[in-house]
């Protein structure tokens, strides 16, 4: 598989909620050995990444990962999404009840080797999604 | 003779290219410096809107997730940063380029004091956050830019109840002591948590005694030997998100909320309030006494 293959599955059929298939199953074939995802505060590793992706499938149902633009430089790509959904039930400390939407900006760096995710920086703007399901 | 002339000019041609995008190269990352060092950074040499005016292109516009902002908004929303975060700092970890594309990725450091963005703040608390910038460049000057900022930890961070600095200082060392060995166990740092724990250290925690982890675990020995590897084999963290922090003493306490994966099951807890009690003697951990929703870890141990 491609870098660009994987990333499509990536975003199309694991941040983005389908009846084909579950994030475990798409990611566990791409994700590398010591796969890591980065965010301001903590590290995940790939059990935790999907386990936290199952958990966004539940509480978010149409849970959306949109990409804009993919740029590629040597082994890195950036990824700049829109991302949407209507969560129903406790999201981030939130109750939700699964009438309001959020639809925010996000952006990751991926280092891709061979059709792989090696490491992954991602950034979310999810203060706008608390302020949107909150307003 | 025709053929080597054509390819003699095809690599001038490639030669004086190659230099014009160096010499582009070099002034876009040179605004780009100033960008981040002077107008993102406070400095005492200048001013956001006197840094950035020579750098910003002529309908620049700055887009997030709602709202573009123009040149003018955007120094005026800078300047209002200097006022409310007087160390505001703005790294880049990493800078790279394709095209007239440049991707910046900073840590964004400061300590506000007064309203920022509908937090109360006294400048004793301050945040740290990852943010990724997508700049447009052409000629030295930003053309367009699309940035994400983790706001969220940021406002996680300046509510969270700190260690006040007043603390004394048996205090100060037991909530030091207290946090590293959180952070090396949430690295997996073996050897830093082995050099934090007690010999006589005890992990408590209670629950249903049919999950294989539950203690009490007594000794340092015993804790490494038998209840990690138990703990690790079958529970993962997916969520951990401390709230709050106090310090009296040799007494440490952590209040946060998370969510875990019980592999036995494949099954995630729902989201339950932890509690932590920490003793600290000599420097290192004597007691780890652990605090949860033990009937919801039970459950999806036990895959209902």
């Amino acid at each position: 598989m491609g870098n660009k293959e994987a990333i499509t599955k990536f975003y199309g059929k694991a941040l983005t909620t389908n009846t084909e298939t579950r994030p475990t199953q798409v990611l566990s074939p791409i994700l590398a050995d010591g796969y890591e995802s980065s965010g301001s505060v903590e590290s995940k590793g790939a059990e935790q990444l999907m386990g936290q992706l199952e958990f966004f499938w539940k509480i978010i149902p149409d849970l959306k990962w949109e990409p804009q633009e993919i740029i590629n430089v040597g082994d890195l790509y950036v990824v700049r999404s829109i991302a949407t959904g209507t969560p129903n039930g406790d999201f981030m400390g939130l109750p939700t009840d699964g009438s309001k939407s959020f639809k925010i900006m996000t952006i990751d760096i991926h280092t891709m080797k061979d059709g792989k995710f090696v490491n992954t920086f991602h950034v979310e703007d999810w203060v706008t999604a608390m302020k949107q399901l909150k307003g | 003779m025709n053929k080597y002339l054509i390819i003699c000019f095809a690599f001038i041609l490639f030669a004086s290219c190659n230099k014009t995008n160096r010499a582009q190269d070099k002034s876009n990352r040179n605004a780009i410096a100033t960008f981040y060092n002077k107008a993102l950074t406070v400095s005492n040499s200048t001013k956001p809107t006197a840094a950035l005016t020579p750098f910003l292109a002529e309908g620049y516009k700055s887009s997030s997730s709602l709202d573009s902002k123009g040149a003018k908004e955007l120094m005026g929303q800078l300047e209002f940063f200097w006022k409310v975060i007087p160390d505001l700092k703005w790294e880049p970890q990493e800078i790279f380029n394709e095209g007239d594309v440049y991707i910046v990725r900073s840590i964004a450091s400061g300590t506000p004091n007064g309203n920022f963005m509908g937090v109360p703040t006294d400048g004793s608390k301050s945040f740290k956050i990852m943010t990724i910038d997508r700049h447009t460049m052409k000629d030295g000057k930003f053309v367009s830019t699309y940035h994400v900022e983790d706001w969220a930890t940021a406002m996680k961070q300046l509510k969270r109840n700190q260690p006040n600095n007043n603390m004394d200082k048996k205090s100060k060392e037991t909530m030091d002591v207290a946090m590293a060995f959180m952070d090396a166990m949430g690295k997996g740092e073996m050897d830093k948590m082995m050099s934090l724990m007690h010999d006589d250290m005890v992990w408590q925690n209670a629950g249903d005694k049919s999950l294989p982890w539950i203690g009490p675990w007594k000794g340092k020995e015993i804790i490494l030997e038998k209840f990690m590897p138990l703990f690790g084999g079958n529970f993962k963290t997916i969520k951990w998100e401390p709230n709050d922090a106090v310090s009296n003493g040799d007494t440490a306490a952590f209040f946060g909320q998370m969510v875990g994966l019980l592999t036995k099951s494949n099954k995630q807890t729902k989201e339950f309030t932890y509690a932590l009690r920490v003793k600290v003697k000599d420097g290192k951990v004597i007691l780890w006494n652990w605090f949860e929703d033990s009937f919801e870890v039970s459950r999806a141990y036990h895959g209902k």
